[in-house]
C-alpha cells in the first residue's frame, strides 16, 4: 500500500475493499473494551439505562474508588497471580516430560499411553466425582489443589508431543553420540528448539489460568483465596439486589454494571501488558534455526 | 411445585434409618423450663453446625452481631460447616450447587439454611436427608404452632409430598408488591384524570401518544414499557383474564377450588386480542418483547415512558432520583382501573412464603433444641432480632416500636444491605418479616400508594404451590414444559400480529388438550386437595 501505483485498476478496488473490510473487523473487537471502559468511567445511573456507547456518561470515578478500596479485591488480585504463574509453572513441569515421553519411540507401550491421554479429553468423571476426589485427597480450599489439580490438560499435551514428534531423530542421536541422557537430549536439544511450541503452551495455560472460575468457586471454600474471577461474582450478586428493591442503589454514584466494568478493566490490564512480549514468537515459524544449525 | 432432579439423589436411600433413630432420639430429650423472657434453650452452652447459602451471605458468620445476641439469650450457638460457599447459591436460578456439593461429601451438618431449599429437602426429606418437623413443632415450639395455626394455608402450602413439613421458611411480610404506575404530571398536563376504566386508560394511553405531553415536538412517547414483557400480558386482567396465580410467572391459579391455568381462559383471549390492537397502534412499547431491565431507567430518564405496572418500592424511588433531572417529573401509583365486567383487580402481590429457609439434618443429635431454636426466632424477641438487629446497635426502642438509629437512617447506604451485614434479614434463615422494617425506610411515594391499594383491597388470593407425588410429577414433567413452550410461542405471535387469536383459539385450545393440559391440571388438582384439603 506504500506506492498504489503499483497495483492494477482491480488491485486497487481489492485493496480498498480489504482495506474496509480490516478496519471494521478491528473496530468489531476493539469496541468491547472501549465500551467496557466507557461503563466503568459513567454514572450508575447512565450504564443502568443503557445511554452508554462508546464514551463515559456523567464521568465518575466512583466505579474505581469502590473496587480499589476493597481489601478483598487485592487480594483476590493477589491470588489470581498466584494462581497463575504458580499454576503455569506446574503446568509446564508437567507437560514437558510428559509430552518428550509420549513423543518417543522407545517408550514401552507408547500407543497405549497416548490413547489414555487422548481418552481424557472426550471423557471425564463429572463435577461431584471430581470434588470427591479432590476431598479425599485432603486438596480443598488451597492453592496448591487448585494449582495441581488442573496442572495437565491432554491437549497441551498432545499439542508439543507433534512438535517434538516433528523434531528430526538425527538430533537426538547427535546428543546422543556426545552422551547426553534423557534429561540432557530433553533439556539441552528439545527445549531450546521447542521455544515457540513451549511459548504457545504458556500462553494457553496462562489465559486458562486467569480466567479460571468454575473449579476455584467449586472448590475453594475460604474467601480470601478466591481469584479474581470468583470476587466478581461475589460482587455481581452482593451489588444487583431484588428486583423489588433496585432503588436502594438508585441514588448510589455507582451500581452493579460500573462496578463490574471497572473490575474487568482491572483484570485486563496485566494481560494487555503480557501479550506484546509473546506476541513475537507466534510470527517466528516453526524449527526456527534448527535445521540450519 | 418445580420440583428439579438433583444429582446424587440415590445416595439417600440408606439414610431413612439413621434418621429413624434420630427422630426417636428427639423424644427422650429433656426441655429445660421455658419462660417468655427467658429465651434459654439449654444451661450448658450447645453447639451446632449449620450449613448456609445465599448469594449475599456465602457462609454463617459466627460473630455477626445478631448470633452472638441470639448465643447470648438461647446459649445455643451456631458454627459455621457451610461447603460450598463460594458456590453463592442463587434465588433466581434455582440451583443449588452447594447443597448438592454438601450432599456429595457424605455429611448433612445440624442445620442446612440456604435460598431455595425447598425443593432441596421435599425430595431429599422424604428419603431421609432431613427430620420432618411437625411432631417437633407440635410439642416444642409453641411460637411456631400458633403461626401455623394462624396461618393454615401456610402450613399446608409448606408440605411435602408425604404431608410432612421439611423447613421452616422466610416468610416474606408486606402484600403489595406491583402496582400500575402513570406519569401523573403527563396526566394534568394535557387536563386527564387518572383512568378510572380500561376504556378510559386507553383514552389516556392514546393522549400519551398523540399529544406530546414531554413537549419535545417530536411524536417519540411510549405510552406503555415493562422491565419484564410478562406484565404486558399481565393487562389482561382488564379484560377479566388471568397471567398468573402467583408471583412466579406463568403460573397455574385456583378458581374455587379449581386448578386452571390462566392461558385457557376467554378473558385472556379477550385481554390478548386487545393487547394486540394496543400494540399494533403504538399503544405499547415497540421493543417490550426486547428491552428489558433497563427499560424502566432509560424510558423515565430520557422523559419517554408514560405507564407501567412494576414494583412499588423502586418504581417510587425514582421520584427523587429523577427530581431536577426531568422537569416536572411525577410518577405515581395508580388505582386498577375497573376491568370490563367492573372489577378492579391487582393480580401480584407479595408471595407470603417464600421457597428459601432451614431445616434440621438426619445426623441432628439435638432435633428438640433445634426446633426451639428455630421457635425462638419466632418469639417476640427473636423475631425483632431478625427483623430489626441487636437493640441499642441498629435500632432503638421509642413508644415500644423498634426504630433504626439516625446513624442506620442517614449514612447512605441502604438499610436492608446494612442488615445483612450485621446478621438480620437473613433469608436463609426460617423468620418471619416485619413490614415495619421496610416502612421506615420506604420512600413517601410508594407509602402512599400503598395506601392508595390499601383503600380500594385490589389484592387476590395466591396460588401457594403444590408438592407432587412420583406419579404427579412424572406427568408434570412429561407434559408441561413443552405446553407452556407452546402457549408462550402463540402467546407472542398473538401480540406482535403474526397471528389472530380469535381466529387461532379453537385451534389453540384443540392443541393444548392433544398435548395434555386435561392430564396435567388433573395431576396438579389432585396434589392440590392432598395437600389443602380441596
Amino acid at each position: 500500500m506504500t506506492n498504489m501505483n503499483l497495483y492494477s485498476r482491480g488491485d486497487k478496488i481489492f485493496v480498498r475493499v480489504n482495506m474496509v473490510l480490516l478496519a471494521i473487523f478491528t473496530l468489531s473487537t476493539l469496541y468491547p473494551f472501549i465500551y467496557i471502559a466507557a461503563v466503568s468511567f459513567s454514572s450508575g445511573f447512565a450504564a443502568r439505562a443503557g445511554v452508554v456507547v462508546a464514551t463515559p456518561v456523567d464521568t465518575t470515578l466512583a466505579a474505581y474508588k469502590f473496587v480499589l478500596s476493597s481489601p478483598e479485591f487485592w487480594q483476590s488480585y493477589l491470588n489470581t497471580f498466584i494462581y497463575t504463574i504458580g499454576g503455569t509453572l506446574m503446568s509446564l513441569a508437567l507437560i514437558i516430560p510428559a509430552a518428550y515421553a509420549l513423543s518417543r519411540k522407545q517408550l514401552v507401550g507408547r500407543r497405549f499411553w497416548n490413547l489414555m491421554v487422548a481418552f481424557t479429553m472426550w471423557f471425564n468423571a463429572g463435577m461431584i466425582p471430581f470434588w470427591l476426589n479432590m476431598k479425599d485427597l485432603g486438596l480443598l480450599d488451597s492453592y496448591f489443589g487448585i494449582i495441581i489439580g488442573f496442572a495437565l490438560n491432554a491437549f497441551n499435551i498432545i499439542l508439543l508431543r507433534n512438535f517434538f514428534e516433528s523434531i528430526p531423530e538425527s538430533f537426538e542421536e547427535a546428543a546422543r553420540l556426545d552422551g547426553a541422557n534423557e534429561f540432557q537430549v530433553l533439556w539441552k536439544v528439545f527445549v531450546p528448539l521447542s521455544k515457540p511450541a513451549i511459548v504457545t503452551i504458556t500462553l494457553f495455560c496462562v489465559v486458562a489460568r486467569w480466567n479460571g472460575f468454575f473449579w476455584a468457586m467449586v472448590l475453594l471454600n475460604d474467601e480470601g483465596k478466591v481469584p479474581l474471577q470468583v470476587y466478581l461474582r461475589k460482587i455481581i450478586a452482593e451489588l444487583s439486589d431484588d428486583q423489588e428493591f433496585s432503588a436502594t442503589l438508585l441514588n448510589a454514584p455507582y451500581s452493579v454494571e460500573t462496578v463490574t466494568a471497572a473490575i474487568i478493566v482491572c483484570s485486563i490490564i496485566p494481560v494487555l501488558l503480557f501479550y506484546p512480549f509473546i506476541q513475537k514468537y507466534f510470527n517466528k515459524g516453526i524449527l526456527l534455526g534448527g535445521v540450519k544449525g | 411445585m418445580k420440583n428439579y432432579r438433583n444429582t446424587g439423589g440415590n445416595t439417600m436411600r440408606y439414610l431413612t434409618l439413621t434418621a429413624a433413630i434420630a427422630a426417636t432420639l428427639a423424644v427422650s430429650a429433656t426441655s429445660p423450663a421455658f419462660a417468655e423472657t427467658d429465651h434459654k434453650i439449654v444451661d450448658k452452652p450447645l453447639e451446632l453446625k449449620i450449613q448456609m447459602n445465599h448469594k449475599r451471605y456465602p457462609r454463617y458468620i459466627e460473630d455477626w452481631p445478631v448470633e452472638i445476641q441470639a448465643r447470648k439469650m438461647t446459649n445455643i450457638h451456631l458454627k459455621d460447616a457451610t461447603i460450598g460457599a463460594n458456590a453463592r447459591t442463587d434465588e433466581n436460578s434455582g440451583k443449588t450447587e452447594a447443597l448438592n456439593l454438601m450432599l456429595a461429601s457424605g455429611s448433612i451438618p445440624d442445620i442446612v439454611g440456604s435460598s431455595r431449599i425447598k425443593d432441596f429437602v421435599n425430595q431429599y426429606g422424604p428419603e431421609g436427608a432431613f427430620i420432618p418437623l411437625n411432631d417437633l413443632i407440635e410439642e416444642h415450639a409453641p411460637n411456631l404452632k400458633a403461626f401455623f395455626e394462624k396461618k393454615p394455608n401456610v402450613a399446608s402450602a409448606l408440605k411435602a409430598a408425604d404431608g410432612n413439613m421439611y423447613y421452616i421458611p422466610y416468610l416474606p411480610d408486606g402484600k403489595y408488591g406491583r402496582a400500575y404506575f402513570m406519569r401523573t404530571d403527563w396526566l394534568k398536563k394535557l387536563d386527564l384524570k387518572a383512568p378510572e376504566t380500561v376504556a378510559e386508560l386507553e383514552t389516556v394511553l392514546k393522549a400519551f401518544r398523540d399529544k406530546d405531553p414531554n413537549g419535545n415536538g417530536k411524536k417519540d412517547e411510549i405510552p406503555f414499557f415493562a422491565r419484564q414483557w410478562p406484565e404486558l400480558i399481565r393487562l389482561v386482567t382488564l379484560w377479566d383474564g388471568r397471567s398468573s396465580g402467583s408471583d412466579t410467572y406463568h403460573d397455574f391459579y385456583v378458581d374455587e377450588g379449581k386448578l386452571k391455568h390462566p392461558y385457557a381462559g376467554e378473558g385472556y383471549r379477550d385481554g390478548i386480542s386487545n393487547l394486540a390492537r394496543w400494540y399494533k397502534e403504538g399503544l405499547v412499547d415497540a421493543e417490550v418483547f426486547t428491552r428489558g431491565s433497563s427499560s424502566r431507567d432509560y424510558l423515565l430518564s430520557e422523559n419517554l415512558g408514560g405507564m407501567t405496572h412494576d414494583w412499588f418500592a423502586s418504581t417510587s424511588g425514582y421520584n427523587t432520583s429523577l427530581e431536577g433531572k426531568v422537569k416536572g417529573f411525577e410518577f405515581k401509583a395508580i388505582a386498577p382501573p375497573a376491568s370490563v365486567s367492573g372489577k378492579r383487580v391487582e393480580e401480584h402481590r407479595r408471595i407470603p412464603i417464600k421457597p428459601d429457609g432451614w431445616a434440621i439434618g438426619h445426623t441432628n443429635k439435638h432435633p428438640v433444641e433445634t426446633i426451639k431454636y428455630f421457635d425462638f426466632w419466632f418469639s417476640e424477641e427473636g423475631r425483632r432480632l431478625a427483623n430489626f438487629g441487636v437493640e441499642g446497635q441498629q435500632y432503638t426502642m421509642v413508644d415500644g416500636e423498634p426504630k433504626f438509629t439516625e446513624e442506620m437512617l442517614t449514612n447512605g447506604k441502604p438499610i436492608n444491605n446494612q442488615l445483612y451485614t450485621v446478621g438480620a434479614q437473613l433469608q436463609a434463615r426460617g423468620y418471619f418479616q416485619d413490614y415495619n422494617y421496610e416502612k421506615q425506610w420506604s420512600n413517601k411515594f410508594a407509602l402512599e400508594g400503598i395506601a392508595l391499594y390499601d383503600e380500594g383491597d385490589y389484592l387476590i388470593d395466591q396460588f401457594l404451590g403444590v408438592a407432587f407425588n412420583k406419579d404427579e410429577q412424572k406427568v408434570y414433567d412429561k407434559h408441561w414444559p413443552s405446553i407452556r413452550d407452546y402457549m408462550l410461542e402463540r402467546q407472542q405471535a398473538w401480540v406482535l400480529g403474526t397471528g389472530d387469536v380469535m381466529a387461532d383459539w379453537d385451534d389453540y385450545m384443540k392443541q393444548l388438550n392433544k398435548m395434555g393440559l386435561e392430564k396435567v391440571l388433573a395431576a396438579m388438582q389432585s396434589a392440590y386437595t392432598r395437600q389443602y384439603g380441596g
